[in-house]
C-alpha cells in the first residue's frame, strides 16, 4: 500500500476545514445563550487539528469514533455544518430523528460510529468495530477518540490488551488536553505521557508534542499504515489544550486565563501557525485568507437559518425505534 | 432558629456533619475538591477527587469498608451506575450476608438522576433505581427536599449497610427550611407530603413535586389527594401506603422511570396482597413508557410524566 503524501492543496485544505471548524464552534457558543441549543457545547476550540489531521485523507470505507469533541471529524468527514446544526436545534433529520446529543451522534453515512455520553466507553465499541473488519475480512481502519480522562476508564485498558492480542485495525488517539472538567491531569494520570501506557500492552505508543497538524496527519497515516497492513493497533497521544469551557458553563471552569495563555503559547496555535507557515511558504495570501473566511461565514449563517427552519419531530418520535 | 437552605447546601451540611461526627467518614468522586471547595479545606484528605474510574471508586469504596472506613462516592450521573455494577451488585450488598453479618459494607454512593428538560440527552437523564431495585442488600434513597436529603444522607451515613443515594437534578432548584439544630429522618419511613381523602398518589424526587402539583389543582377541581413520599425505596414503608390506601381506596403511583417493573408495580402488588379488598379503582401507574430519555427537549418531555398526566390518570379513576 501507498503511503499518500500531502502536497500544497492538502494543506490548504486542511486548513480550510479547521478553520471551519472553529468557526462553527464560535457559533455555537455565541447561539448557546439564546437557550434555542437543545445540547450542550464541548467546543474543540484549540484542538481542531487533531480530529481534522487525523481523519483528512482517509479511506470513505475508514471508521470512526469520535470523542465528546470531535467536531473536527464530522466536518473533515464532510458532513454539512447545517446537518450538525440541526440537531443541536432538536429538529428532524430528513426521515430520522437522533435522539441524542450531536456529540455522540452516529452518521454511518459518513463512517462514524454511534457513541455515547459514557467517557471512555466508546473505546471498547471501537475496538469491537476493528475486531468485525478483521472477522469480516475488510481492508477498514478505525480511528478511535478519546481525551484524557477516558484514558484512567478500565475500558481504555481491557481494550488495549485486546486489541494487543487480536492484533486489530484500530488507531487510539488520546486527545490530551491536560483537563477532565475541572480537573488537571497531574492529579489524575502519574505518567508524564499517557502513551506510554502502550508499551504495558505491547503496542507501540506515540506523542505528539504540539497542536502542529501536520505531525497528527503524518503520525496517524503512518498509524493506519501498519493497521491496514496487519500490523497492529498504536496509540498516539496528542498533547493539546481546551481553550473553551467545559460543556458551554464558565461554572466548571477551573483554570486561571493565564494558565490557558501559557499552554496556548507552549503547544502552539494549530490554525494561526500553519496559517503564518502557508503564507510564509507563499501558499496562502491575506486575500485568499478573507475570501475563505468570508464563505464560511455565510455558509454559518445559511446553516443557522436552514436549522431554524428545520421542522420540529412529532411527538410521536419518541416512542419510536426502541426495538429493531 | 429555622434556616431556608438549598438541596446542595442541605447535602454539603449533612455530610459536613457526619465527617464531623466520625473520622472514618470520607468521600471520593470526580470533581469534588472543585464542586465542594469549602469541605475541601477543612477535611483535607479526606476528600478525594479521582479521575475518570467510577467502577474503581465504588470496588475502593467497598474496600475501605473492609478496613474500618465508611466512605462516601460521588458518582455524577447515575448513568455511570451500570459501571459500577459489579461492585455493587456482587460485593458491596452481599458482604454481610457472605460473613453471617460479622463484616458489613457501610457505604454511601450518591448519584444525580433524572432529566431536566435542557437536553442532557439519552446518557445523561435515566432514572435507574429499578437497575438496582432487585439486589437484596441495598438500601436505596430518593430524597424530594433540601430537608429529608438532609436527615436521610446523615442516616445512610451511618447506617451499617451500603446505601445508594439518588438525588434528582432539577432538585437543585429547591429550598427547604430546615433547623439549627442537628436532625436525622430515619430510612424507610414515608412522609404523607399532602393529606387527601379521595385518591392516595405514591411518588418520589421530582415527581413528588408534579404530584403535588396535580394535588393542587385537583384539589380545586373538588378531587382531595393524599400524596405520600416515599423517600426510601428499600426499605419500603408498606405500611404508610397501606394505611393510605384503606382511608382512599385509590391509588396511583408516579415515578420518572420506566414503567414495566418499577416500584410502581411493586407497590401495586404489595397493596393487591394486603389490601386489595379497600380498593375501588384499578391501582394506576404513571411512568415513562418504556423508552430511554431522547435528547431533544421535545421528545425528552413526552416520555416524562407531567403534572397533565397526573390529573388525567387520577380523573380516570376518582
Ligand atoms: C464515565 C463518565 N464519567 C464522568 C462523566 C462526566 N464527564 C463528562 S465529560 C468529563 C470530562 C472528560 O474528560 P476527558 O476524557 O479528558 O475529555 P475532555 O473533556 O477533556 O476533552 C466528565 C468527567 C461521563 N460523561 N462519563
Amino acid at each position: 500500500m501507498v503511503k499518500m503524501e500531502i502536497d500544497n492543496q492538502d494543506l490548504l485544505e486542511m486548513f480550510r476545514l479547521m478553520l471551519l471548524t472553529r468557526r462553527f464552534e464560535e457559533k455555537t457558543q455565541e447561539l448557546l445563550p439564546s437557550g434555542k441549543l437543545q445540547d450542550f457545547c464541548h467546543t474543540c476550540i484549540g484542538q481542531e487539528h487533531i480530529t481534522v489531521g487525523a481523519c483528512y485523507n482517509l479511506k470513505e470505507t475508514d471508521l470512526i469514533m469520535p470523542s465528546l469533541r470531535g467536531r473536527g471529524a464530522y466536518i473533515a468527514r464532510g458532513v454539512p455544518i447545517k446537518t450538525l446544526l440541526a440537531v443541536m436545534y432538536g429538529k428532524q433529520l430528513g426521515s430520522t430523528m437522533p435522539k441524542e446529543s450531536v456529540h455522540h451522534l452516529g452518521l454511518p453515512e459518513y463512517g462514524i460510529l454511534v457513541g455515547t455520553g459514557i467517557i471512555g466507553s466508546d473505546i471498547a465499541k471501537a475496538t469491537g468495530a476493528a475486531l468485525a473488519a478483521k472477522l469480516r475480512g475488510t481492508t477498514q481502519v478505525v480511528l478511535d477518540f478519546f481525551g484524557d480522562g477516558a484514558s484512567n476508564r478500565g475500558d481504555f485498558h481491557e481494550s488495549l490488551n485486546l486489541a494487543a492480542i487480536w492484533n486489530l485495525p484500530v488507531v487510539y488517539i488520546c486527545e490530551n488536553n491536560h483537563t477532565a472538567m475541572s480537573t488537571s491531569i497531574t492529579e489524575s494520570t502519574a505518567v508524564e505521557d499517557i502513551a506510554d501506557r502502550a508499551g504495558g500492552y505491547g503496542i507501540p505508543g506515540v506523542v505528539i508534542s504540539r497542536n502542529d497538524i501536520i505531525a497528527v496527519h503524518t503520525a496517524v497515516q503512518d498509524a493506519v499504515y501498519r493497521a491496514r497492513d496487519g500490523e497492529g493497533p498504536t496509540l498516539i497521544e496528542c498533547k493539546t489544550y481546551r481553550w473553551s469551557v467545559h460543556a458551554g458553563l464558565p461554572s466548571l471552569e477551573s483554570r486561571s486565563k493565564e494558565d490557558i495563555e501559557f499552554w496556548k503559547r507552549k503547544l502552539g496555535y494549530p490554525i494561526m501557525d500553519l496559517k503564518k507557515e502557508l503564507m510564509m511558504r507563499g501558499i496562502l495570501t491575506k486575500q485568499e485568507v478573507s475570501e475563505i473566511e468570508a464563505k464560511i461565514r455565510h455558509d454559518l449563517e445559511e446553516a443557522v437559518e436552514f436549522a431554524k427552519k428545520s421542522p420540529f419531530p412529532v411527538v410521536e418520535e419518541a416512542l419510536k425505534h426502541v426495538y429493531a | 432558629m429555622v434556616r431556608k437552605i438549598g438541596f446542595r447546601s442541605a447535602i454539603i451540611e449533612a455530610i459536613r456533619e457526619e465527617m464531623l461526627r466520625d473520622t472514618r467518614v470520607f468521600m471520593i468522586g470526580e470533581d469534588i475538591e472543585y464542586f465542594y471547595p469549602a469541605l475541601k479545606e477543612d477535611f483535607s484528605e479526606r476528600i478525594l477527587n479521582t479521575p475518570i474510574s467510577e467502577s474503581a471508586m465504588v470496588g475502593v469504596g467497598v474496600g475501605a469498608t473492609l478496613n474500618g472506613m465508611r466512605p462516601i462516592v460521588e458518582i455524577m450521573f447515575s448513568s455511570l451506575l451500570p459501571l459500577c455494577m459489579d461492585h455493587l451488585v456482587n460485593s458491596a450488598r452481599m458482604i454481610c450476608y457472605q460473613y453471617g453479618g460479622e463484616v458489613t459494607c457501610p457505604m454511601v454512593v450518591r448519584a444525580s438522576i433524572g432529566a431536566t428538560g435542557r437536553g442532557l440527552g439519552l446518557h445523561h437523564s435515566q432514572s435507574p433505581e429499578s437497575f438496582i431495585l432487585n439486589a437484596p442488600g441495598l438500601k436505596i434513597v430518593m430524597p424530594s427536599t433540601p430537608y429529608d436529603a438532609k436527615g436521610l444522607l446523615k442516616s445512610a451515613i451511618r447506617d451499617n449497610n451500603p446505601v445508594v443515594f439518588l438525588e434528582h437534578k432539577l432538585l437543585r432548584e429547591k429550598e427547604s427550611s430546615i433547623p439549627e439544630e442537628e436532625f436525622i429522618i430515619p430510612l424507610g419511613k414515608a412522609d404523607v407530603k399532602r393529606v387527601g381523602e379521595d385518591v392516595t398518589i405514591v411518588a418520589m424526587a421530582q415527581m413528588l413535586h408534579k404530584s403535588l402539583e396535580a394535588a393542587n389543582k385537583l384539589h380545586k377541581e373538588g378531587i382531595s389527594c393524599e400524596v405520600i413520599d416515599l423517600r426510601t425505596l428499600l426499605p419500603l414503608d408498606e405500611n404508610t401506603i397501606i394505611e393510605s390506601v384503606k382511608k382512599t381506596s385509590r391509588l396511583i403511583t408516579v415515578q420518572e422511570s420506566p414503567k414495566a417493573y418499577g416500584f410502581g408495580a411493586e407497590i401495586a402488588a404489595i397493596v393487591a396482597e394486603k389490601a386489595l379488598g379497600y380498593l375501588d379503582a384499578p391501582v394506576m401507574r404513571v411512568a415513562n413508557p418504556g423508552t430511554p430519555i431522547p435528547c431533544t427537549v421535545l421528545l425528552e418531555q413526552a416520555v416524562i410524566p407531567s403534572v397533565e398526566d397526573i390529573i388525567r390518570v387520577t380523573k380516570e379513576v376518582v
